[in-house]
């Protein structure tokens, strides 16, 4: 089934291609080619049992600009993973057209779009759905349908989306690692719209800034992007298995930042209202302070301090209810650009801690070099039961890209 | 509103301050320098210089241009960035500036939106393609490298009057023009400058050398301009500019192209939508 899919995505992937290539299109082609290599510490609680996997992504942008108004954007991605079948995909990241016009500007097609302002969380950017398979840090997205309308005033700019198409949470298969205890069967979503992943989702956003101030509010009326999992019998393997249930909520959401001086002072807050969930808030807020230039060397060194708080505490369908997070971020400002970003999350009720390491460094013109270690510790599954699943999942991640 | 003070207010003001504080050292250094027909002080002759080499620079409205920076280390070996670089000038204000990284291939998308102001510090944004996320950054960074190379943010920030106390030290040639030799000290917190001093061409008020000082007041870098070109019949742009550091043995030299005038550019192609537009 995976693979079907991978196969006429490529496919189409390829027509594409060949298409623009036939119109003598003008645009210019630019990609990245990354191998990646994956080693897990612990012997896994379920069936996927190997420590070390290989990995191949593929990531290319076509862009083009028709005139002085229009411009179209192609970017295709597909990896090919040793271990996992369901890591082994292909995604439109983006495919669009955008207008541009003199009051407003229109955005059709597949795209991406990222609001907020944190580092541990990112609670008010909804729009896109989380590549889960991609990295467990949620940072990479799938491609999202969109009509997006920009319309710039003096007072800030107005955004409106209209979201006609869901996309569906990527989630390790049996194979795959890290994965919870219970396999995700990813193939049987339960909607609670009748129209299912067709349901149209609605989205608007204003953002400004002022001074020291950077404001967002948002509102989201549709498909919850992060499922709940919930234990099912599985009859055919006599087994259980987590079937994502995507359920229709309406959020609510300010993202806020002041920059000053040497100082960041961010929060982000959502409220969250569901027929079939528990209204609730969220928020996240902080402060990330710099070391500018330290000692004449040219490197940055940030502290960054953030408190990750659900109203909802241990009834919460995510694990950061009442959490500090802690960071390190140390840039060398070098010709490699060399940096790192250090950050530990620690429950302050339970105990229980995870930590991350992700550092990267440029090598010659054209490749770069990326390291990533994560591990959590102690944790609770009477206090974190969230995380209970996600435990033995230490890993360390090396990645060469070459850019092109 | 402080956005609201048009410069020649804010140069006046500026000067107030100077001659309040420095009169001591004015009335001391006076006769050293060629004495004008009014007793003009050296720091009153250091800012004139200043406020008409801005007067003869302004009224360019906005400009596009391509930036080639290669960096060499001691041992000689080179390393390039390519950068596409929008400006727009503001009445009353700081201009607007905006960076696009080409080179290298993995910053590539990678943007820079900075509002540079007289009297305030300065509003910057960082566009990361790879998330497609705007970052609002501090811009309290003024002495560390920019881009890992050997020019500091301070030194590639819109060069406003204000943001320097002025001295002129003595008139002299340099390659065969005649020259203002000024010294200028930074007014602005967290510089890696103790002072700064620079050759200023006589005919022309454009920056032909300027020597840097580190915070020791050790020579630290000379930043040399060389191959000016005049646009619009009015505005002088250097073709290339070198940075030397005397201290680690490295450098970085600018090469400019491509520069156009009057594109068209708007205040609506220099905000945080406009660098999520950028390819």
């Amino acid at each position: 089934m995976g693979e079907t899919r991978l196969a006429r995505l490529l496919a189409g992937l390829l027509m594409a291609l060949s298409a623009s290539h036939a119109a003598q299109a003008a645009g210019e082609w630019h990609g990245e080619l990354a191998i990646e290599a994956r080693h897990f510490s612990d012997p896994p609680p379920h069936s996927a049992d190997w420590s070390d996997g290989a990995s191949l992504a593929l990531d290319l942008e076509y862009y083009e600009r028709i005139g002085d108004r229009h411009s179209l954007v192609v970017s295709p991605f597909v990896r090919l993973d040793q271990r996992d079948q369901q890591r082994s995909h292909a995604d439109l990241r983006e495919a669009f057209w955008h207008y541009y016009a003199d009051e407003f500007e229109l955005r059709a097609g597949i795209g991406q779009v990222f609001w907020g302002v944190t580092e541990s969380r990112h609670l008010v950017d909804v729009i896109n759905q989380t590549d889960f398979v991609e990295s467990s840090d949620g940072e990479d997205k799938l491609g999202q349908p969109m009509l997006q309308l920009i319309l710039p005033t003096d007072i800030g700019n107005l955004e409106l989306f209209w979201l006609p198409y869901f996309r569906e949470r990527t989630f390790a298969g049996v194979d795959g690692r890290p994965r919870p205890a219970l396999p995700v069967a990813v193939d049987e979503p339960v909607y609670q719209s009748g129209r299912g992943p067709r349901h149209w989702d609605f989205a608007a956003r204003y953002s400004h800034s002022f001074g020291i101030w950077d404001l967002g509010l948002s509102q989201f009326t549709g498909t919850a992007r992060a499922p709940r999992l919930v234990p099912t019998f599985d009859a055919a393997s006599a087994s259980l298995k987590l079937v994502p249930h995507y359920d229709l909520v309406s959020r609510s959401g300010i993202d806020l930042q002041a920059t000053i001086d040497a100082w960041l002072w961010k929060l982000e807050a959502v409220h969250q209202r569901a027929a079939l969930r528990q209204d609730h808030s969220e928020a996240v807020a902080g402060v990330e302070y710099t070391f500018f230039d330290m000692r004449g060397s040219g490197a940055d060194l940030g502290l960054i301090v953030e408190y990750l708080y659900d109203q909802r505490g241990a009834d919460a369908d995510q694990p950061f209810q009442d959490d500090l997070m802690l960071g390190l971020r140390l840039a060398l400002n070098d010709v490699q650009s060399s940096q790192a970003l250090f950050g530990v999350i620690a429950d302050l009720d339970g105990g229980g801690h995870s930590l991350a390491l992700e550092a990267s460094r440029r090598l010659g013109d054209d490749f770069t070099l990326d390291f990533e270690m994560r591990a959590s510790e102690n944790v609770d599954p009477a206090e974190d039961p969230q995380l209970a699943p996600f435990s033995h999942t230490d890993f360390a991640r090396l990645q060469l890209s070459w850019y092109f | 509103m402080q956005t609201g003070i048009c410069r020649p207010v804010a140069s006046r003001l500026g000067a107030a301050g100077i001659t309040a504080s420095l009169l001591a050292a004015a009335l001391i250094s006076t006769t050293l320098t060629s004495p004008p027909a009014r007793a003009e002080t050296a720091q009153e002759k250091g800012l004139a210089i200043a406020v008409e080499a801005e007067r003869r620079d302004s009224g360019w409205g906005d400009s596009r241009a391509a930036m080639l920076m290669v960096l060499k280390n001691r041992q000689g070996d080179e390393s390039v960035r390519e950068v596409r670089v929008r400006s727009l000038e503001v009445e009353g204000d700081g201009d607007k500036s905006l960076s696009i990284f080409d080179q290298p291939r993995d910053v590539k998308g990678t943007a820079f939106l900075s509002f540079s102001h007289a009297t305030r510090p300065d509003d910057q944004w960082l566009y990361l393609p790879a998330l497609k996320r705007v970052k609002r950054i501090s811009s309290r960074n003024k002495s560390g490298p920019f881009m890992g190379s050997e020019f500091a943010y301070e030194d590639i920030s819109s060069q406003e009057v204000e943001k320097y106390r002025y001295k002129h030290l003595r008139d002299e040639q340099l390659d065969g023009r005649d020259v203002f030799v000024v010294e200028r000290y930074p007014e602005y917190e967290n510089s890696g400058y103790t002072r700064q001093v620079a050759w200023i061409d006589a005919e022309r008020y454009i920056p032909l050398k300027v020597d840097f000082y580190d915070r020791k007041d050790s020579l630290l870098k000379t930043l040399s301009y060389s191959d000016y070109r005049q646009y619009l019949d009015r505005y002088w742009r250097a073709d290339s500019m070198l940075m030397v550091n005397h201290q680690n043995g490295k450098s970085t030299r600018l090469d400019w192209s491509d520069y156009q005038f009057g594109t068209g550019l708007q205040e609506r192609d220099f905000d945080k939508n406009a660098l999520k537009r950028l390819r």
